[in-house]
């Protein structure tokens, strides 16, 4: 599935319309510290290209019950959130990463402490610094 | 962060019992079947309406409803209806009701509840403070954060009953067919490996309380598919479906033929049709334009009522013709003397509902009801044996036969339908593709010794022409229309 075609479906968006994610938090992504992270109402993880766990804030950590020792440095999409390994979420973000263009927000359900839970996602790539970004909210 | 979809319990899923079909019961079977197709593949997805939710998820949820019925005090056979619109607390609940044994019985979402099913739960979108046994799913989708005490129903529980469905009612006489573990697993292991779906995009255009959208369309879909996507239109806009295809780049979508004529008939309709891997048309007659239309293609008929849970037939992928059922699929077929079509096998119902219980039919064959002719290897249908009539004379009418030969002889006619309004006379309703003169020696041709009866012949153009949600004709109306010929038929 093309991220064209996921960007035209009324389940993702462009992030404009309707992320959750305030404008301010995007221009500072370049230099975010750990502690910039902690203070989001929201989950917050870097990725690196690859998509292994860069940082992840307290907030996400908490959310799935995944201490942060034992998030960073796995795999997001095959380590830390498996049902994230698909075409259209990691390969989404295989898409962008290689397109250094990835700006999408949309509904999705995860396992976190073993009962399913309605979020929104955003994927985005900084594209003046190259990096990624998972943004995760409760629906 | 924890996906694992996890097994329900170590001490209640069958995995000891080896691939299901090694497993010993029928419910054993079942939940092998479950087990196998849903605890793994972490990154298969359904497609909802503003919601993406992995196979995962709705694993992990249908957990959840278990513990909630476990909790509930639901035990084997405890009837529960599920009155959810397509959503993943439908897949969730249908999947833990029919671990734990529970009589499921589907209604159309929001459908008030008959009281002949004597149910002890109700899953609706919302609940109802004044009736304790409705139930709404959370926010998340999963069950109720505290258990229900449901009522003593009149009944007792019905253990051998895993599904009720309603039949469509073509016959006029629409009925609950109750269906067992065993029904429901060989209809899907029968029928799985013909419809390729590993790896699949499959588009959800059918209705789910319906056997023919739920049995044969979404459950081998939610087996093996690698995503589901709900049609937003629950197919009833064929512009909706289109862009779904195009969208979502789906590969596999079932359809009645109405589904197939409306998308056909708009722009880019059959190159989205031809460029289709799979799926399965069927639920009504299938006319020589459905044929025309679908010849050459990856689409096979697909045949069956709810009363065989309900596959009896598949055809091969492209082959098609007028009236063409396919052949047997998971139970054995014959046309019995009078030519109908009789079908015996594991997916033969349990029996029916009513409000003394479950009223169980006999083993062996039963007839489908439809007139066929057995046509190298595959059974082509040639009408209803309930629409025959006889006339004042008592000569015996079967209109089916009749009606193939019309749509042979007489060109431009797409389907017909042979009736009697007064019996003594025959009348005949020609549907055609574009406005002709009425062909009466054609007619007459087809009737043969029962041309002296000729009355009324109507032609009518295919978009005037009364039909059933499926596409099957609807003769009462054309009745009608022939009484008041002012009228037009589609009125």
């Amino acid at each position: 599935m093309s991220q064209m075609n996921m960007m035209r479906s009324p389940a993702a968006r462009p992030a404009s319309s309707n992320s959750f994610v305030p404008d301010e938090l995007f221009g500072m992504l370049g230099n975010l510290s750990r502690a910039d992270m902690d203070r989001c109402d929201f989950g917050v993880i870097k990725l690196d290209d690859s998509g292994k766990v860069v940082m992840v804030n307290r907030y996400q950590s908490d959310l799935g019950g995944v201490a942060i020792p034992n998030f960073e440095n796995k795999h997001y999409f095959t380590q830390i959130a498996p049902c994230t390994n698909n075409a259209l979420f990691f390969g989404s973000f295989k898409k962008g990463v290689a397109a250094n263009n990835l700006n999408l927000v949309f509904p999705y359900t995860f396992t976190f402490k073993m009962k399913p839970t309605n979020v929104k996602v955003h994927l985005y790539r900084d594209q003046a610094t190259k990096t990624n970004w998972v943004f995760c909210a409760r629906a | 962060m924890s996906t694992d979809p996890n097994h329900f319990s170590p001490h209640s899923h069958p995995r000891e019992s080896g691939s299901a079909r090694e497993a010993a019961s029928p419910r054993e079977r079942l939940r092998a079947i479950l087990y196998e197709g849903l605890h793994t593949d972490v990154g298969r997805l359904t497609v909802f309406p503003g919601r993406i939710t992995p196979i995962a998820s709705i694993w992990t949820g249908a957990r959840q409803w278990v513990n909630f019925f476990r909790a509930s005090g639901l035990t084997h056979g405890t009837r529960v209806v599920l009155a959810l619109g397509p959503s993943p607390a439908f897949l969730m609940a249908m999947i833990a009701a029919w671990w734990e044994g529970l009589s499921l019985i589907v209604l159309r979402e929001g459908e008030p509840v008959p009281d002949a099913l004597d149910a002890s739960v109700i899953i609706r979108a919302e609940s109802c403070g004044t009736d304790l046994r409705v139930i709404a799913p959370n926010p998340d989708w999963g069950p109720p954060e505290k258990p229900i005490r449901p009522p003593t129903t009149r009944l007792g529980p019905s253990p051998d009953v895993r599904l009720m469905l309603r039949t469509s009612g073509t016959s006029g006489n629409p009925r609950w067919i109750a269906l067992s573990d065993e029904n429901i697993a060989a209809v899907i292991e029968s029928h799985r490996p013909h419809l390729g779906l590993r790896g699949a995009r499959v588009l959800s255009a059918l209705p789910w309380h319906h056997a023919f959208g739920l049995l044969i369309d979404l459950v081998p879909a939610l087996l093996d598919a690698e995503t589901i996507v709900r049609e937003p239109s629950a197919g009833r806009d064929p512009g909706s479906i289109i862009e779904a295809v195009e969208r979502w780049e789906i590969t596999h979508l079932s359809m009645v033929p109405l589904q197939v004529c409306r998308i056909a008939a708009l722009p880019g309709g059959r190159s989205v049709l031809a460029g289709l891997r799979g799926g399965v048309v069927g639920g009504a007659k299938i006319t020589q334009d459905i044929s025309d239309l679908l010849t050459g293609s990856t689409l096979r008929v697909g045949y069956g009522q709810t009363e065989a849970s309900p596959g009896i037939a598949l055809g091969a992928p492209g082959v098609w013709r007028e009236g063409i059922l396919g052949a047997a699929c998971g139970c054995e077929l014959r046309a019995d003397d009078a030519g109908v079509l009789q079908f015996r096998g594991p997916n033969a119902c349990l029996g029916h509902w009513t409000e003394r219980g479950l009223e169980r039919w006999a083993d062996g064959w039963r007839s489908t009801g439809d007139l066929v002719r057995a046509e190298r290897g595959q059974f082509v249908y040639l009408g209803r044996a309930d629409d025959s009539f006889k006339l004042a004379n008592g000569r015996l009418v079967v209109p089916g036969p009749i009606e193939s030969r019309l749509a042979e002889i007489v060109p431009d006619v797409i389907d017909a339908a042979v009736l009697s309004r007064d019996g003594e006379s025959i009348d005949v309703v020609l549907v055609t593709r574009s406005a002709i003169a009425r062909p009466i020696a054609l007619v007459a041709r087809a009737l043969g010794p029962l041309a002296p009866k000729l009355g009324e012949v109507r032609v009518l153009t295919q978009h005037n022409v009364p039909r059933s949600a499926k596409g099957s004709l609807d003769r009462a109306q054309l009745a009608r229309y022939l009484e008041d010929p002012g009228a037009r038929a589609a009125a």
